[in-house]
């Protein structure tokens, strides 16, 4: 559409720049707040302009020395343990569900469509919904307080199967065929045909699942009481209700930007990966 | 340099259709044999089983008098070129074209050689480092050649490679084709539905119909002397006229009265009336003067070529379509009435019954 109507063009761009102001503003009200030290916030009400604590606040809410987090370990640390949660469940995913998927659309094996319906039926139950009996699993295994328990539990994915399922299929049969007269075995056709032809696939896929590790709440909230395995998004919760009255703002905000910055990293750095991954479909 | 034998080839699928049944084909060293026939008639289920891709289901399959039934498509040292050119899209031309001798574990500077003669015999070679998706349909198909030539295998496999070129580029690659299969002197498998390509390509054509054989034969016997009123219809373009007749004796009977008294006596020595199918070809009823003529056509189409002319109408007193080819430009018009003669000496006739040639 070539249209030339400037009464159009001004109220498309008010209403994106309306749009923008309003995911924009909270963000901004966090990065200001992290810059103001405590005394600005006796008041009740946001600074606006940044202060001159910035690099302080920053310092003490990563080093956490003064425990002004309101638990022994620093913010580092947990930034850390986000990092390693978020790591291990976007790869694991990625790697059980591209595995899985190969499987599914390229092996014929007994009861292959019962696994498939099996792996679909679990995108039912999210964990929100199994998280007593997953709890249960877990603690029986003694992987409370572990890596291990942070991580595995949230790995098995049928979306990400779903979607390498759906791409493996929209693959040209004759390339396997060619691939088979060529001499490349199941292994080899997987290493060096279908996964050059998954990269976008899995970038876009990396950067969803990598957020959505990194934004658990609820899961490590339950199985984590040894601070040292506590999460970035955790720790800004229990400052809420941390103070009796007196509000940390800039060590929350502090702490809320530090919580934000990698993912914001992963889609900046992916960016390109990411959206090849999500519109186009090689030829 | 190989022989390829089909002996009683069947192919069942676990649905209970039968798309082959009992195929029996003797390909010899250096030969090209075109499989063709229309959608569905098995010719790429054979082809495909010859490379591997598809289970035998009966018979057996000798690749120079070795059993290879239960062999795996890259153990029959056979090469395919995919109609969709099945180029892998994330490798240069070069890569795509080693790919199958890295897997044999060729070493490097032989593949390197290899690649390079046959990126020179195909002129690709200043493609060498593009990716399939930069490239032409022409050139894809040409990589797609290149990759069954760097093997040097005992087969060449063709899956209608041709169909997804342009009209003038296909005429330029089936011309190549031919001349790197003569060249190499390479066993090939043709399948086309195409029976121009299937002409000119073939030492030997094969007709399926159906999952069977309905003809076997150098590409201008099976033109002359069709087996079927199946291969007469399939082989020429534009097709062949059929008309029900009646024959006794040497007479034949036409609808709407028309006699022809054909003066090959070998056709039959039967006396009694029987029910045949006149096949005529449209190049073989000449316009004439009234009184030479066996019919008029009423032409109700006209299809200018250039070098001929097309004229289509019903046959007298029959709903049966009619193509008369004309050489030159003639300027007719509709509801024109044509007078026409048909070449006594180029009647097929086919039981009407059984649909095979008589005599």
């Amino acid at each position: 559409m070539v249209e030339n109507r400037p009464w159009l063009t001004f109220t498309r761009h008010l209403v994106l720049i309306i749009g923008v102001l309003i995911i924009g503003f909270p963000i901004w009200i966090a990065l200001v707040a992290s810059t103001n030290s405590s005394s600005e916030f006796v008041s009740g009400l946001m600074p606006l302009w940044f202060g001159d604590e910035g690099l302080g606040n920053f310092q003490r809410v990563l080093s956490n020395e003064e425990r002004i987090l309101g638990v022994s370990v620093s913010a580092s640390r947990m930034m850390w343990n986000s990092f390693i949660m978020a790591m291990v469940i976007a790869v694991g995913k990625i790697v059980i569900s591209i595995l899985s998927a190969y499987a599914i659309v390229y092996f014929r094996f007994p009861f292959r469509k019962t696994c498939f319906w099996l792996i679909f039926l679990t995108l039912m139950l999210p964990v929100e919904v199994r998280i007593l009996p997953t709890y249960e699993v877990v603690a029986s295994l003694g992987m409370l307080n572990t890596y291990s328990g942070l991580t595995i539990p949230l790995i098995a994915s049928a979306t990400a199967t779903f979607l390498f399922r759906q791409f493996f299929m929209s693959v040209p049969g004759s390339l396997l065929e060619a691939a088979r007269i060529d001499g490349a075995g199941p292994y080899k056709f997987f290493k060096d045909i279908l996964l050059p032809l998954s990269v976008n696939n899995i970038a876009a896929l990396f950067v969803i699942l990598f957020i959505y590790g990194w934004n658990q709440y609820l899961w490590p909230l339950l199985i984590t009481t040894d601070e040292n395995y506590y999460t970035i998004v955790m720790v800004i919760k229990r400052l809420m209700s941390a103070g009796e009255g007196n509000i940390p703002w800039n060590i929350i905000m502090t702490t809320t930007i530090l919580a934000m910055l990698p993912p914001v990293i992963v889609v900046l750095g992916m960016q390109k990966l990411f959206v090849k991954g999500l519109i186009e479909q090689e030829k | 340099m190989a022989t390829v034998s089909l002996r009683n080839i069947n192919k069942k699928y676990a649905n209970g259709h039968q798309a082959i049944e009992d195929l029996n084909l003797d390909i010899t060293d250096g030969e090209m044999l075109v499989l063709v026939g229309p959608s569905g008639c098995g010719k790429s289920t054979s082809l495909r089983m010859v490379a591997g891709l598809e289970a035998i289901s009966g018979g057996d399959l000798y690749i120079d008098d070795v059993r290879v039934n239960d062999l795996e498509p890259s153990e029959r040292d056979i090469a395919m070129v995919f109609q969709n050119y099945a180029l892998y899209p994330h490798m240069t031309v070069f890569q795509n074209m080693a790919y199958g001798l890295k897997n044999r574990k060729v070493p490097k500077d032989e593949i390197q050689q290899k690649v390079e003669k046959a990126a020179d015999i195909l002129e690709i070679t200043n493609l060498l480092h593009s990716k399939p998706g930069q490239l032409s349909g022409g050139q894809r198909q040409r990589v797609a050649m290149g990759r069954a030539i760097v093997r040097n295998p005992k087969v060449f496999l063709f899956d209608e490679p041709l169909s997804n070129l342009d009209a003038k580029l296909r005429v330029q690659m089936r011309i190549e084709i031919k001349r790197l299969q003569q060249e190499f002197a390479t066993t090939a498998i043709y399948v086309t539905h195409d029976q121009v390509e299937a002409m000119t390509l073939a030492d030997r054509l094969v007709v399926m119909n159906k999952g069977n054989v309905e003809q076997v034969g150098p590409p201008i016997e099976l033109y002359e002397y069709p087996a079927t009123q199946f291969v007469a219809g399939f082989l020429g373009s534009p097709a062949m006229n059929f008309l029900e007749a009646k024959l006794s004796g040497s007479r034949l009977t036409l609808p709407g009265n028309v006699t022809l008294e054909l003066d090959d006596a070998g056709l039959t020595k039967e006396t009694h009336e029987r029910e045949v199918v006149l096949g005529i070809r449209p190049e073989h009823m000449e316009a004439c003067t009234d009184e030479e003529a066996d019919f008029t056509l009423s032409v109700d189409m006209i299809e200018p070529l250039g070098s001929d002319t097309l004229l289509y109408g019903k046959f007298p007193e029959t709903e049966t379509l009619i193509t008369s080819e004309q050489r030159g430009k003639l300027q007719f018009q509709r509801g024109y009435r044509l007078p026409l003669r048909i070449d006594r000496q180029r009647c097929h006739l086919f039981d009407k019954a059984t649909q095979k040639r008589l005599g």
